[in-house]
């Protein structure tokens, strides 16, 4: 059973990082607001004590999604900035970087490339273009949208059906280490426009990725991996290995990161990977401890 | 080759449940003005109903799994996400958590036949509601088999508590894993079985499930009339349901269908292999989507946003993706029944404001419009059969 009470998060390594301190992309977002001022005056001066792996933030400038006739800044608070044109609505988040934009609901859609590897290559000349680093981007993947209608019991609802649109995600790999956390994911039509996209891909510190590096290289070694392997609560069941994770793109600050050895300890179907340090001590991210302090219920 | 079974099991090994007086809610009823609230019911702690020797705190017990970790977290981020910006005034409702989250808050106590503690009236189908949350364990019942098949017409043995779909068959679910472990064409066959939410409370009433059929009827209001007696009370638009075993593929009429009574839009995962993951990362990608844009399509919108969730194990070989919250090869999937093939399209085509009103095509099921997005190929690894 998994031990749910007396939860402890990791000391955040080394954060990083407000957005702002860091060219990348075609523009660079506003400074952070709204973040948490006990990490972000740590992340400062560790980002002062070591190099900055560059993020990416993708912008309205440099992107190729549909927008529509005069887009114009509709909204801009603490957490969000929003264009929105004749088609469609591009969003950022300043305090992270995160983006997102998608068409309206009354906008035609697509033709859309239906070729996983071409629609892959597509999308990953895209966002290196806009100015996504080349040496970070690991295996592209892609999510396949399928669909179908029909009256009652009709033989058209009872099959999967051919593919209507894919979207492509580019993973992260920074020297060899997985960073779990980022993507950047467009849905691409024939002619070259984007008409759905999202992009999280947050400036790294430095020290985190060489602290990641040097712990995947003591893992290599089969005696120290037995011998880390055997401080965990018990056998690991899947095993993801060393990898960077960080806060992700629903928490309003700059992003922290975190090395991590990921594994799931028990047999479920569902369960999640969890999360070991250097010294083999359990940490949770910060999205995985945030909580709702619920409704107040009585019978 | 032995099929992982697509879904964490919990087994019931227990009897009675503890249904008392003290399971009446003590909430005041508040008429809402619009269709603006958001319900949350979210479960990470099943302690107290798992056996130890076929006993447990909370009896009937359950074998076969343990407690999740990221249900809340989830919930929680995709309500503070929801209302970030919230341009549309969406506005929370109930947050239920571990176990103040009863298995009768989804059922409708209207319906002949129903337990008179069933409360959706009150909790996930409340009047006033547009959008119901719910993320934790669902029940499997042995749908999933080992059973090898290239074709739907081969999967004609269910076990037992589960059933072949209106097509006569099973389904035949083709995916990048069955593939490699059987070769090119195989696939494995999928039984019907009713989809059912896994709570784990003191204060539960049936049992701790509650089943998308009989009992369940989401969304009746008195812009459609009534369901199945289920009056027209109810009222949430948007149902999301973050479970094992939510739509089984592919049974839409024999498993899906039966909770519509008005509700717009059932959202939910469907997984021919593996599981879902005790998903973090879930609820914030589907509320980022309204964020970005609330002038946007809810449906497409809440599949798509299976790509911006990046923890799971993914599909594996062949499957191409390394994420989505799914701990093999599965889709996130928005299903919509209606009267007319119009409303259907129109009900797939909708925004978010749509959700705070009600529409007047939700009188039948007649016609099933569905879209998902699937961390494999699904042309290339069909499934077919089911129904």
């Amino acid at each position: 059973m998994r031990q749910l009470s007396g939860i402890r998060t990791l000391e955040c390594i080394a954060c990083v990082v407000a957005v702002s301190s860091v060219g990348c992309g075609a523009d660079r977002a506003p400074e952070p607001s709204g973040t948490t001022g006990q990490a972000l005056a740590s992340s400062a001066a560790d980002a002062q004590a070591s190099s900055v792996i560059p993020g990416y933030v993708h912008t309205l400038n440099a992107s190729k999604f549909r927008i529509g006739q005069n887009p114009t800044l509709e909204l801009s608070t603490g957490v969000l900035q929003q264009w929105r044109g004749s088609l469609g609505a591009f969003s950022t988040d300043p305090t992270n970087g995160w983006s997102m934009a998608s068409l309206d609901s009354t906008t035609p859609r697509g033709p859309y490339i239906v070729n996983a590897a071409t629609q892959n290559a597509a999308v990953r000349d895209y966002f290196l273009t806009a100015g996504l680093p080349a040496d970070q981007v690991g295996p592209v993947g892609a999510d396949f949208e399928v669909g179908g209608s029909g009256q009652a019991n009709s033989q058209a609802t009872f099959a999967s059906g051919s593919v209507r649109s894919i979207n492509s995600v580019l993973s992260r790999v920074v020297q060899g280490i997985r960073v779990v956390e980022s993507f950047a994911w467009a849905k691409m039509t024939t002619g070259g426009d984007v008409d759905m996209e999202a992009v999280f891909w947050p400036p790294l510190d430095g020290s985190v990725v060489n602290s990641a590096v040097n712990f995947a290289a003591t893992m290599a070694d089969p005696a120290m991996h037995a011998a880390y392997l055997a401080k965990l609560p018990s056998p690991p069941v899947r095993d993801g290995g060393v990898v960077i994770h960080h806060t992700d793109f629903t928490l309003h600050s700059a992003s922290s990161a975190y090395v991590s050895y990921d594994v799931t300890l028990d047999s479920m179907s569902s369960a999640s990977m969890r999360h070991f340090d250097v010294n083999g001590n359990e940490f949770w991210l910060p999205q995985e401890l945030a909580a709702n302090p619920g409704s107040i219920r009585k019978r | 080759m032995h099929l992982v079974r697509p879904s964490y099991i919990l087994t019931q090994t227990g009897a009675a449940c503890l249904a008392t007086v003290a399971c009446l809610t003590l909430k005041p009823a508040i008429a809402m003005a619009q269709n603006d609230g958001i319900e949350l019911e979210a479960v990470n702690d099943y302690s107290g109903c798992l056996s130890n020797n076929n006993t447990c705190t909370y009896p009937p017990c359950f074998t076969g799994g343990g407690s999740l970790s990221y249900s809340i977290s989830s919930a929680t981020a995709f309500i503070n996400t929801m209302l970030s910006t919230n341009s549309l005034g969406f506005t929370e409702g109930d947050f239920w958590e571990n176990n103040t989250v009863y298995d009768t808050d989804f059922l409708d106590p209207d319906i002949t036949g129903a337990n008179s503690y069933d409360d959706d009236t009150w909790d996930f189908d409340e009047n006033g509601y547009a959008i119901s949350y719910y993320q934790g364990h669902g029940l499997s019942l042995g749908g999933g088999t080992s059973q090898t098949c290239t074709a739907a017409s081969q999967c004609n043995n269910p076990p037992s508590g589960t059933s072949v779909g209106t097509t006569g068959y099973g389904t035949c679910a083709i995916t990048p894993a069955s593939v490699s472990q059987q070769g090119l064409g195989w696939g494995y066959c999928i039984y019907a079985q009713t989809p059912q939410l896994v709570v784990c409370s003191p204060y539960d009433s049936n049992g701790h499930e509650a089943a998308l059929s009989p009992y369940m009827a989401l969304g009746e209001n008195s812009t459609v009339g009534a369901w199945r007696g289920a009056a027209t009370n109810g009222g949430t638009a948007l149902a999301i349901v973050r479970m094992s075993w939510g739509m089984s593929p592919f049974f839409p009429w024999t498993n899906w269908a039966p909770a519509f009574a008005g509700l717009q839009i059932y959202a939910g995962m469907m997984v021919p292999y593996g599981d879902t993951n005790d998903s973090a990362g879930f609820g914030g990608a589907v509320a980022s989507v309204y964020n970005s844009n609330a002038s946007s399509t809810v449906a497409s919108g809440y599949t798509n946003a299976i790509s911006s969730i990046t923890d799971g194990g993914g599909c594996g070989t062949g499957g191409l993706s390394y994420h989505g919250g799914i701990n093999g090869c599965g889709c996130q999937v928005a299903a919509t029944f209606t009267d007319t093939s119009a409303d259907g399209s129109a009900i797939m085509g909708e925004s978010w404001s749509a959700l705070q009103s009600n529409a007047g095509s939700q009188t039948s099921t007649d016609w099933l419009y569905w879209t998902a997005t699937c961390n494999y190929d699904p042309s290339t690894y069909p499934w077919s059969g089911g129904g």
